[in-house]
Order: C-alpha cells, then sequence, then structure tokens
C-alpha cells in the first residue's frame, strides 16, 4: 500500500479513536492533529494520486469504521 | 431504560427544578421529601467525560494503543520504540516543506535521523513504520500505535515504558486498560 494512502487512513483511525476516549479532547487537538494532517494527505491525493488510491483509503475508512463500530458496541 | 439511567434523568430534572424554586418553596419541598432518596438520586447522576487535553494518555485501541505524550517526551518515546521493537528497517513519511517525504534508514541509523529531524517530526504529522508496527503522530505528543500482530504482554510493555518516559509508574494486568493524567495525578482503568 502507497505511503500516503497508508498515512491517510491511520489519521482516520487516529480521529475515530479520539472520539472513543474516556475525556473528550479540545477541538483545537482534533484540528491541528488529526482533520489538517486529513486535509493535507486528501490534497495530495487529489492532486498526485491515482483513482485506486482514492478507492483504496474510501476502503482503508470503510475498514476502520466497521473496527470501531465494534468497540462502541462493546463498551 | 435502565434505572441508573432513569435515576440520572429524574435528579437532572430535580436539580433544573429546585433551581427555579423561591426560598418558600424550597423549605417546602424540603419538608416533604425523604433526604435518602435525593441522597440516592444525587449519586446516580452519571459522570460526565471530562473535557480538555490530558497531561498524558495512555490507553489500548482495537488496533493497539492511543497516545497522548507532553511533547519534550515525544521523541524519546520514538527512540526507545525503536529499540523494543527492533525492526529490520524503518521507514519514515512526513509532513515537510508543505508537502509529504519519505525516508528509510536501519534501527542504528534512526537515531541519527532522529537528532536532525525531531523538530518537524514533534510539531508536523508523521507515519513512522517499524516492520509492521506502524505509529501515527498528528505532532504534539499525539499517537496512534497500531500493533496488530504483537503480543499483549507487548502492548503493555509499550504502555508501561511510555507512562515511565512521561515519569509516572503503573503495572497494567488487563487486555484492555487507560491511563490518563489531569492535574498531575494519574487515573487509571482496567
Amino acid at each position: 500500500m502507497k505511503k500516503n494512502v497508508k498515512s491517510t487512513i491511520s489519521f482516520f483511525r487516529l480521529l475515530i479513536e479520539h472520539s472513543q476516549k474516556d475525556y473528550e479532547p479540545s477541538p483545537g487537538h482534533i484540528l491541528k492533529r488529526m482533520l489538517i494532517p486529513l486535509c493535507e494527505h486528501f490534497a495530495e491525493i487529489a492532486e498526485k494520486g491515482t483513482k485506486n488510491d482514492a478507492w483504496d483509503v474510501i476502503e482503508g475508512f470503510v475498514q476502520e469504521c466497521e473496527r470501531g463500530k465494534r468497540r462502541t458496541a462493546r463498551s | 431504560m435502565k434505572r441508573e439511567k432513569v435515576q440520572g434523568v429524574t435528579a437532572q430534572a430535580l436539580t433544573e427544578m429546585l433551581s427555579r424554586l423561591t426560598p418558600e418553596e424550597k423549605r417546602e419541598f424540603a419538608r416533604l421529601v425523604d433526604l435518602d432518596e435525593l441522597v440516592q438520586l444525587k449519586a446516580a447522576v452519571p459522570q460526565k467525560r471530562r473535557i480538555g487535553d490530558p497531561k498524558v494518555y495512555v490507553g489500548t485501541t482495537p488496533s493497539g494503543l492511543s497516545l497522548e505524550l507532553p511533547v519534550e517526551h515525544a521523541i524519546e518515546f520514538v527512540r526507545w520504540l525503536a529499540d523494543v521493537l527492533a525492526p529490520q528497517r524503518i521507514e519514515i513519511f512526513t509532513s515537510e516543506n508543505g508537502g509529504s517525504k519519505e525516508y528509510s534508514c536501519s534501527v542504528d541509523e534512526f537515531s541519527e535521523f532522529l537528532k536532525t529531524h525531531s523538530q518537524p517530526l514533534s510539531e508536523n504529522w508523521s507515519m513512522i513504520e517499524f516492520d509492521e508496527v506502524t505509529l501515527v503522530s498528528g505532532g504534539d505528543g499525539c499517537f496512534s500505535l497500531a500493533l496488530e500482530d504483537v503480543s499483549r504482554e507487548m502492548v503493555r510493555d509499550i504502555a508501561q515504558g511510555a507512562l515511565e518516559i512521561c515519569g509516572f509508574e503503573h503495572r497494567f494486568s488487563s487486555d484492555e486498560f487507560s491511563a490518563v493524567v489531569w492535574d498531575g495525578e494519574l487515573e487509571v482503568k482496567e
């Protein structure tokens, strides 16, 4: 898997993990540490990536969503 | 609806109602109600999630670990993690000059790499692959570690090591746990 694709999926995972913590992280933390990196990744994929890269990202997001749902259902 | 939830909602409604009563009405209310019942209701109010960013957080996730470390310990943690995992190769994908850049090095070379890249790695986003283990950082000590093929014991060791780097000590015994530092106090859930 390409680095930018794997990294994009990893930042989406980081975002999901923050929603499942026992505390609510500050909006500034979410913005700087997750959303801005995600936006930069999206911009790079849109500029330099292929359609396959975009599709791989979507598939990775779906897998992370499923994993996140399982955890939410357990808690 | 669970009994505790009903009690919590009732207690919140009572609190709201009481705050609107005049002093005379409050006295009349206190004459009519059973104090023990009120105390019981107060105890059942569910604790709200704390808002803000703790000094330290280490907790298990479906993929491995989520960590929030003070930024001054971030590079020390990354260096220590490389030593613990001892991978064949380390690959770094990081934000640099408004774009992304890839690096690759051995464990021996990694220490030198960290010396020359400590500032961007501390402040910007990065993904570091230690063979099959992937560490992603949003910067400022915010990490997610994907450790799917690593033993639960190793996950606990890494969590304990991260806490120790930040000056806190706890031996985890469960497979799922979290440890958070608020106001200098370590709170652990297992």
